[in-house]
């Protein structure tokens, strides 16, 4: 994911709305999945320390 | 005398505690003008008349018996329909949804009532707290949103038909309602009030929070809401301070970071000329001031906040949308279509970065009271099919730090602006205090001109 393209990105979301949704909600979901394309992008571009670790539940 | 719905939490309850006001005078009051405004308002979801008056004639007998309850003895509060009420209907504006009736109240729920709180009701909000608008309308002006999701319970503050409201906030859920509608609203830090007995949005992001008609207000009903929960596993164990007094007793002018990086790229004209002009405004009046620099691309960090928020909602609604996709809003379902085809190793760079993001938020906080910038990048848009803009509130509910809006003033066509002030987590006593001397400074004291107002 880390080196896709943001053309990979929307056509790979798209694959699994084909799959997951059939050929005409994905259609319908074009615009959404580009966007979703494009926020996916950008954090995968993100710089991440390797030892920085997620955050899920993180507060005491 | 100022007519009893037109004051604050504070002011009433110690009118209550004194006898000068009875709380079913209180409740009375409210549920009048709830029945001549909200047919236009539609801000409450479920109204318990019956039961309200029953509490609050229940609570007469036990003050003269045996003194307040809490601190808010007596005082009418709404409740967001997502936290479940025992024996009243929570339906989350959802079809799904409109016939659950659960058979305990959210820990919250039941700290408000242990504190004399009497629950007026639920109040309406977007479907299941996410994207699709309920029928509520604005009541600064009928044909703009209210905002989102908590949007009945802003309007219900603010046309005065309640005193506090408990809400949630997974997005801007509390702030940028509170801002369209001329009311304060406090997010506080994640952790600092149990989401036990809530229908979720995103289990790691959705946070308790309240309306009110001012920061003392808020800070009263945080005291009673904050505190360790055994039944939610993200409770914090962090000490809850008395956020009223603290408040009250802080003189100094505060250190303020003003963020216009972001903020004023997105904002209108108008929004950017009005927050400059409050903070020329407290600078005045003796707070310094300081411009700070957001310490991440914001823009990557609300791209990060919509892959949480999709991939934890959709694998909340996985089985029952699977069941029953016909009955979702075209919003949520399009919202839990998007998480279902988001990558878990996107999530869980999401989830990386949003530590990464709260530590240097933590840092740069570290040198002032707290941060302060515009709620909502315009003031409440015309178009009803939508909840407004909600990057500017996504930071710091994904840092998870504390977040207040405050009313600044109005604009030409009369909606209310609104700013806010963040925090550094769990310093919820100094970020109120702040607001507080901030609210003083600002002295904004809005009502909406409800043509019924006049009649009641």
């Amino acid at each position: 994911m880390a080196g896709a393209t943001k053309e990979e990105l929307t056509n790979a979301l798209d694959q699994q709305a084909v799959e997951l949704f059939g050929q005409e909600r994905a259609n319908e979901l074009r615009p959404s999945l580009e966007e979703r394309a494009e926020q996916l992008w950008l954090l995968h571009q993100a710089p991440l320390d390797r030892e920085e670790e997620p955050a899920v539940m993180f507060f005491p | 005398m100022k007519e009893s719905t037109y004051l604050g939490a504070a002011e009433t309850a110690t009118r209550i505690r004194s006898g000068r006001l009875s709380p079913v005078d209180a409740v009375e009051l409210c549920l009048r003008r709830i029945e001549t405004l909200d047919d236009k308002l539609r801000a409450w979801a479920t109204v318990s008349k019956r039961a309200a008056l029953d509490t609050a004639r229940a609570l007469e007998r036990e003050l003269e018996e045996r003194g307040p309850r809490g601190p808010l003895h007596g005082i009418p509060v709404g409740v967001k329909d997502v936290y479940y009420t025992a024996g009243v209907k929570t339906s989350a504006g959802s079809k799904l949804c409109e016939d659950f009736v659960p058979e305990y109240s959210a820990t919250a729920v039941r700290r408000l009532e242990s504190a004399g709180a009497i629950v007026l009701g639920k109040t309406a909000c977007t479907e299941f707290a996410a994207n699709d608008p309920a029928p509520i309308r604005n009541p600064w002006n009928l044909d703009h949103t209210p905002g989102g999701s908590s949007s009945g319970s802003a309007a219900a503050v603010a046309a005065r038909t309640c005193f506090v409201t408990l809400d949630t906030q997974t997005a801007g859920d509390i702030l940028r309602p509170a801002a369209y509608n001329g009311v304060v609203g406090l997010k506080p830090s994640y952790g600092r009030i149990s989401r036990h007995g809530t229908i979720p949005v995103a289990w790691s992001l959705d946070t308790g929070g309240v309306m009110a008609r001012s920061v003392e207000d808020a800070a009263l009903a945080l005291g009673v809401l904050a505190g360790h929960d055994p039944e939610d596993q993200s409770s914090s164990s962090g000490p809850v301070r008395d956020y009223v007094s603290t408040s009250r007793g802080w003189s100094d002018p505060p250190t303020l970071g003003l963020l216009r990086r972001y903020f004023y790229d997105h904002a209108s004209e108008k929004v950017r000329e009005h927050t400059e002009r409050v903070v020329d405004l407290l600078g005045s009046a003796g707070a310094r001031i300081e411009e700070v620099e957001p310490p991440e691309d914001l823009g990557l960090v609300y791209a990060a906040h919509r892959t949480v928020v999709f991939s934890e909602c959709a694998a909340y609604h996985q089985e029952t949308f699977r069941q029953r996709p016909e009955d979702y809003g075209p919003k949520l379902r399009q919202l839990i279509e998007l998480g279902q085809v988001t990558p878990a190793v996107s999530y869980i760079q999401a989830q990386r970065l949003r530590r990464r993001f709260a530590r240097r938020l933590g840092e740069t906080l570290h040198g002032v009271d707290a941060f302060i910038t515009a709620t909502t990048p315009t003031t409440a848009p015309s178009d009803l099919s939508e909840t407004g803009d909600r990057r500017f509130q996504i930071p710091w509910t994904f840092a998870g730090v504390p977040a207040i809006n405050m009313p600044s003033g109005l604009d030409r066509s009369g909606l209310p602006f609104g700013i806010q002030l963040i925090g550094a987590l769990f310093a919820e006593d100094r970020l109120l205090a702040t607001a507080y001397w901030c609210e003083k400074a600002l002295s904004v004291d809005l009502s909406p001109p409800l043509e019924e107002q006049r009649k009641i």
